[in-house]
């Protein structure tokens, strides 16, 4: 079960420890999800012509002018986390899938217990925005229907996101970010609609190395393409050091996108997972 | 370089073993991998190891080699020599038929024979042994006019001073067999005539010479004579050890003398005669000396565990018959003694030559000489078969020598050094 009773205790103890840090910048929190919804902001005044809501009409300004003059206020501003989703099937290795799923679950539901709107997207499908607390299964929900795809495609994912609206934007990237240039566009995407775009670098410890048989035959999870070898120190030593470089490479990818790059894997544990991709 | 168990060198099939398992561990595993890109960079650097050999491949079936060839114990040449002493008794009795047509002695000759690196051993005209038995009336020569005069024999000549060690025929006459006793020089006719019609020659082989320093000689008294028992050292470092299975003529044992071999001289006293008052091999009693044996001196002659089977004895005409069964025995570590068949009787005196060479360390298997249907002397009653302690089976032990010990030593830590290069190649690896 994805979502299961450990899971539900990681969120409690998620929700105490937002709570203590929160108490600890006295309320004004600098988490990107830490942004209330429903908030109005006085914007002026104006004449009162018929049909305006009197609850609306200034009566400290009629004291004053005795005129009728009503306040305006902005549109309600509101925060957004949008949840990216790379479901292709290389996430579906080492159990990076189900962790990428995890993490941005409870993602979702600090972003709901914080007023955010929340919505998942990946490449098969997106949510609309689903806001309060008490919708967070509705979320869970989301997160399990997004339709598992053998590609990467997270531009086009990115694309299925629905409208951001005002207000403080905040976008999570779950993904192996084995594609380069695909992940670049995406980020560069995002970028242009959220203030924060954060990428969650899914990769299990077990893929960066090579495995311990002398000889494999390597099927390729999403295109199928297969390759023999045979492995001696030589081989995997040079596995390991370009498996260094490709994380050190997604490093630089995400920064040059000004996106932050945070590192989970299958196995950690949740909380320490949601940590490091929110502070 | 021969091997003591090279039944253990079946443990070389497990190289090809090895081998099939290496292949089967090497086979490709199939995995799906959440992208390639990172072993395309491998790709280039995979094809050589195809062709390499593996290094722990060749460690595994480096020590499977080194602990069969140990475990097979091998012996190298010129580190495994050890002397064989072979007693073969060239009695009358060994003239018995055996089955396949041949005598006893033809038979256990042809054994000695096959002794891997028998180069030299002194045989006994078997002419003699056939003539010794067909002919009525021997002429002695004797060497030493004592052994033979006035004791009952006609002696007709007088023998050249000397020690009766070698025996040859000189010349059949008729009815009578001229026999020559060999001294330290060639055999001399003298004129002897041994009127009596049966005739006792006993024959003492010089053994000295030819053996290596460290070399142990152990000589074993046979009878009761305590003259016999002198041995020599032929060499400042030969060590010499004499036995006795006679209790009372362990104080006549000397060391030193010049002459190794048995000699006999006291064969010849007529009132020294064997009498068995029990029937039984439990106890014997000889007259005209002031010696009682006591029970068991031929109850199996025992030599480190091994015996030399059945010894009767008949109560009244002095019969002691000795009918031994091929026995192989280590004595210590350097020394095999081989026995075989012998007829040990005080009125037909068993004609023993002493066979010393030496020989590969091997394992010497000498078919017993058995089963022969021999004429017993007049009186013998045969008690093969029955159920005595001594009729066991024959002990098949087996002792290593310093150097065949060392090398598998050596074989072994060989094994355990590969080893250990094979757990520091699992451990890069």
């Amino acid at each position: 079960m994805l979502f299961d009773a450990e899971f539900r205790r990681s969120l409690e103890v998620l929700k105490r420890l937002v709570a203590r840090a929160l108490a600890g910048r006295g309320g004004a929190g600098r988490s990107p999800l830490r942004e209330r919804g429903g908030r109005v902001e006085f914007a002026g005044h104006r004449a009162y012509v018929a049909g305006d809501d009197v609850g609306n009409i200034d009566w400290n300004a009629y004291a004053r002018l005795e005129a009728l003059v009503v306040k305006e206020f902005e549109a309600p501003r509101e925060a957004h986390l949008l949840l990216v989703l790379d479901r292709s099937g290389s996430m579906e290795c080492f159990s990076k899938d189900r962790t990428a799923l995890r993490v941005a679950a409870a993602l979702g539901w600090l972003g709901l217990a914080a007023g955010a709107r929340v919505a998942c997207t990946a490449r098969g499908g997106a949510s609309r925005w689903i806001s309060a607390r008490e919708r967070f299964p509705e979320l869970l929900e989301a997160l399990e229907r997004t339709p598992q795809d053998g590609a990467a495609d997270l531009p086009q994912a990115v694309e299925r996101a629905p409208t951001i609206g005002t207000g403080r934007r905040t976008a999570v990237v779950f993904s192996d970010l084995y594609e380069a240039e695909p992940a670049a566009r995406a980020l560069a995407a995002l970028r242009r609609r959220a203030s924060t775009v954060i990428c969650a670098h899914v990769l299990a410890p077990d893929e960066l190395k090579a495995p311990a048989e002398p000889a494999l035959l390597l099927k390729d999870a999403e295109s199928g393409a297969v390759l023999q070898l045979e492995l001696d120190t030589r081989a995997r030593a040079a596995f390991q050091r370009e498996a260094e470089r490709f994380v050190k490479d997604r490093e630089a990818l995400a920064a040059k996108h000004g996106a932050r790059l945070a590192r989970i894997a299958p196995g950690d544990d949740l909380v320490a997972a949601v940590e490091r991709i929110v502070t | 370089m021969s091997f003591t168990w090279p039944l253990a060198l079946l443990g070389l099939v497990l190289i090809p073993l090895l081998i099939l398992l290496d292949r089967w561990r090497r086979r490709p595993r199939a995995r799906v991998w959440p992208s390639l890109q990172l072993w395309r960079a491998v790709e280039g650097l995979d094809a050589p190891s195809k062709r390499r050999v593996q290094p722990l491949l060749l460690y595994e079936c480096a020590a499977v080699l080194l602990l069969a060839l140990a475990a097979a114990g091998p012996v190298v040449s010129g580190a495994e020599e050890t002397e064989i002493i072979v007693l073969v008794d060239v009695g009358p009795h060994m003239q018995a038929r055996l089955k396949d047509g041949r005598t006893a002695l033809e038979a256990t000759l042809a054994e000695v024979e096959k002794i891997p690196g028998n180069k030299r051993h002194i045989d006994v005209d078997r002419d003699l042994v056939a003539a010794a038995t067909s002919f009525d009336e021997h002429v002695i020569l004797a060497t030493n006019r004592p052994d033979v005069e006035g004791k009952g024999y006609t002696v007709v000549g007088r023998a050249v001073d000397g020690h009766n060690v070698g025996i040859d025929v000189v010349e059949v006459k008729g009815d009578r067999l001229w026999f020559a006793l060999a001294t330290d020089g060639p055999p001399r006719e003298v004129d002897v005539q041994v009127g009596d019609r049966r005739v006792t020659v006993r024959t003492g082989i010089p053994v000295e010479g030819e053996f290596s320093g460290g070399t142990t000689i152990r000589i074993l008294d046979l009878d009761n004579y305590g003259h016999d028992n002198e041995c020599k050292l032929s060499r400042p470092r030969l060590k010499v050890i004499c036995e006795t299975d006679s209790p009372f003529l362990k104080h006549a044992l000397r060391v030193g003398v010049p002459i190794l071999g048995l000699k006999d001289r006291s064969r010849f006293e007529p009132d020294l005669v064997i009498v068995t008052t029990g029937g039984e091999p439990t106890g014997y009693v000889v007259h005209g000396t002031d010696c009682v044996a006591s029970p068991g001196i031929f109850d199996g002659l025992v030599l480190d565990g091994c015996h030399w089977g059945d010894a009767r004895s008949r109560e009244g005409d002095g019969l002691l018959s000795y009918k031994g069964r091929a026995l192989v025995a280590w004595d210590d570590e350097r020394t095999l003694w081989l026995g075989l068949p012998v007829h040990f009787d005080w009125d037909e005196h068993a004609t023993l030559a002493i066979f010393i060479d030496r020989v590969k360390r091997t394992r010497v298997k000498l078919p017993l000489v058995g089963d022969a249907t021999c004429d017993p002397a007049p009186g013998f009653v045969d008690t093969r078969g029955v159920d005595r302690p001594w009729n066991g089976p024959m002990p098949t032990g087996r002792k290593t020598t310093t150097d065949e010990s060392s090398l598998a030593w050596i074989l072994a830590a060989l094994a355990v050094a590969v080893l250990a290069l094979y757990a520091r190649a699992m451990l890069r690896a």
